[in-house]
């Protein structure tokens, strides 16, 4: 349970996870294949082939994995505060499977590459359209409240993943098309760069923002729907903005790296754990330590088993699964009380 | 002038109507207590007066209608407090009322918020749960959390929901104690309960529900025959009904 006195010492709380995040930098770039002397990394006398390796291979790679981490982070802080529940991460929602089902449609078609600008979209689309259900479903008495949620995501989940299943089945017969989707949807950054980069860039700095601006209300909906209206904020409206900025955010992170599950789930919960529920102060902790998150995960999927490298979506699933069900055991607990 | 003035209010959902009354005319600094049975229209009307349902007709807050108050406005002037507190995520005492001063600071608090959150916690007699976990809390502690923060928030009115529903009789003592105080500082306090027994002693104006109707706003107690019409009663009620 969150400790009560856990928004005081903010300064050394964020100084702490800054410095988290410094460290597994650093460890991002020194750890793979080549050895890279940091302390000479901007020097003219460094090998060339290290420099390129330095800004071609690695830095972009570790700033794809930081945007995407702070992006899922951003957004399990947003679902988890739109729902009023610690188990409402984007994955566990659908979010994530619907914007899935979107990439996938149009990897198969081959529309994903007229325009780099389509893959983005339409995941945004995707994830829009999925958390749009997800919300209209919960105003049924069913499926409202605790752990219902689950049940809702774990159906809308099945839905998305037979689609999934079905469009990968039709690919079979094509070997690249197949195995480029199969790498997709087990989530990685390997081989991403600068281009992959600008392409999410916008969508994630629009999405940050939109959550920055809607921290504060959801502070007030942490009390109640009826409470947060009394106190003059407009539910319905935080409601929609909320999830455009949760698709934004999705959207952009699963174009890029395709489906990595459970950051959005973790990352908030562990964040709450030292500074509170207050959204102003989980947001920028969690977008840290997301991006702490998914470089540490990544330079661990790189070099477990190098040369062969693992999908980093697998190997936080391998996590992040345990952690969910200790989550689900808590809020049992929590409830019983 | 009065301070609510509500005037053909219907409020329904489907074919059914919650709340059907053609005038009401309520009066500012006094404790106005809401009685009437389950289901008679009690929290609907509340929730009316607080702007929280948009309802048919028209209510009147100081003279001028409540539909055109800002949300802002609205929120500064008229305080609403559950019967329970259901927190999505745990937080402390001071950081729940600070909530409270949202529609002064909107996010921003600034040292005057924050010296307000302290008066109070201070009012209510709790700036000692201040760094508390709301989950710690005992019912009553918990529900003077509830006024704190809407008094946090500087209104002129506070309607509560069943205030008293979780207590024993020494909180609910308490409770109304507060809520009395509040009135003689200016206040106005609307709120329903149950509770035939403390709150009618510590109230000034009786509204009486039933079948979303009004059938008595008035100064003095309803009597034993006003109740049992009040709760379908069939029996005679002893002298001794309302003595706890």
């Amino acid at each position: 349970m969150p400790n009560s006195n856990a928004g005081d010492h903010w300064s050394l709380k964020l100084a702490g996870t800054v410095l988290l995040l410094v460290l597994a930098v650093v460890y991002a770039l020194s750890s793979g294949a080549s050895e890279l002397p940091l302390a000479q990394i901007f020097s003219a006398q460094l090998d060339p082939s290290l420099q390129m390796i330095f800004w071609e291979i690695r830095l972009p790679r570790i700033l794809v994995a930081a945007l995407c981490g702070a992006a899922l982070a951003a957004a399990g802080v947003i679902s988890q505060g739109l729902f009023r529940n610690p188990l409402a991460g984007p994955s566990i929602i659908g979010t994530t499977g619907g914007a899935n089902v979107c990439v996938v449609t149009v990897m198969y078609f081959g529309w994903s590459d007229e325009h780099w600008f389509i893959q983005p979209s339409i995941a945004f689309l995707g994830a829009l359209a999925s958390t749009f259900v997800v919300l209209k479903l919960m105003r049924w008495r069913f499926f409202a409240g605790g752990e219902r949620i689950l049940l809702l995501g774990f159906s809308l989940n099945a839905i998305y993943a037979a689609i999934t299943s079905f469009i990968l089945s039709m690919s079979l017969s094509q070997y690249g098309l197949s195995q480029s989707i199969m790498y997709w949807l087990l989530g990685g950054i390997n081989g991403k760069g600068w281009v992959h980069l600008w392409m999410a860039l916008p969508w994630l700095v629009l999405g940050l923002a939109m959550a920055r601006s809607l921290s504060r209300q959801l502070d007030v909906l942490n009390l109640g729907e009826e409470i947060a209206s009394s106190l003059s904020v407009s539910v319905p409206r935080l409601r929609k903005l909320s999830i455009i900025c949760l698709s934004i955010l999705v959207g952009a992170s699963v174009a890029v790296s395709g489906a990595i599950g459970f950051v959005g789930l973790i990352v908030p919960h562990f964040s709450r754990l030292y500074v509170g529920a207050q959204h102003t102060r989980l947001l920028p902790i969690s977008i840290l330590n997301g991006m702490s998150l998914l470089i540490v995960a990544d330079t661990l999927a790189r070099t477990l088993w190098a040369p062969q490298e693992l999908q980093v979506g697998a190997l936080i699933s391998l996590i992040g699964a345990p952690v969910f069900i200790l989550l689900l055991i808590l809020q049992s607990r929590r409830a019983s009380l | 002038m009065k301070l609510f003035e509500v005037h053909d209010l219907r409020y329904r959902v489907g074919d059914k109507v919650l709340i059907e009354l053609d005038h009401l005319a309520i009066d500012g600094q006094e404790l106005n207590l809401v009685l009437g049975a389950n289901g008679s229209g009690k929290t609907t009307l509340l929730r009316c007066l607080a702007g929280l349902l948009a309802a048919e007709g028209r209510i009147l807050f100081k003279g001028k209608s409540l539909a055109t108050y800002s949300p802002i406005e609205r929120a500064r002037a008229i305080g609403w407090v559950p019967s329970q507190l259901q927190l999505g995520f745990e937080m402390s005492v001071s950081e729940l009322v600070q909530l409270g001063r949202y529609p002064w600071h909107e996010g921003y608090p600034r040292a005057h918020d924050r010296a307000q959150v302290t008066t109070s916690l201070e009012q209510l007699g709790i700036a000692s749960l201040a760094h508390r976990s709301l989950a710690t809390l005992s019912s009553g502690e918990s529900q003077k959390v509830q006024i704190a923060r809407a008094l946090a928030c500087e209104v002129e009115c506070l309607i509560l929901d069943e205030p008293c529903a979780h207590l024993d009789v020494g909180a609910r003592y308490e409770m109304m104690r507060i809520l009395k105080g509040l009135v003689s500082q200016g206040k106005t306090v609307l709120m329903s309960s149950h509770d035939l027994y403390l709150a009618p002693r510590f109230s000034s104006r009786f509204l009486s529900l039933r079948a979303g109707r009004v059938i008595a706003y008035q100064a003095e107690q309803p009597g034993r025959g006003a109740l049992r019409q009040l709760y379908s009663i069939d029996e005679e009620l002893g002298d001794d009904f309302l003595d706890e």
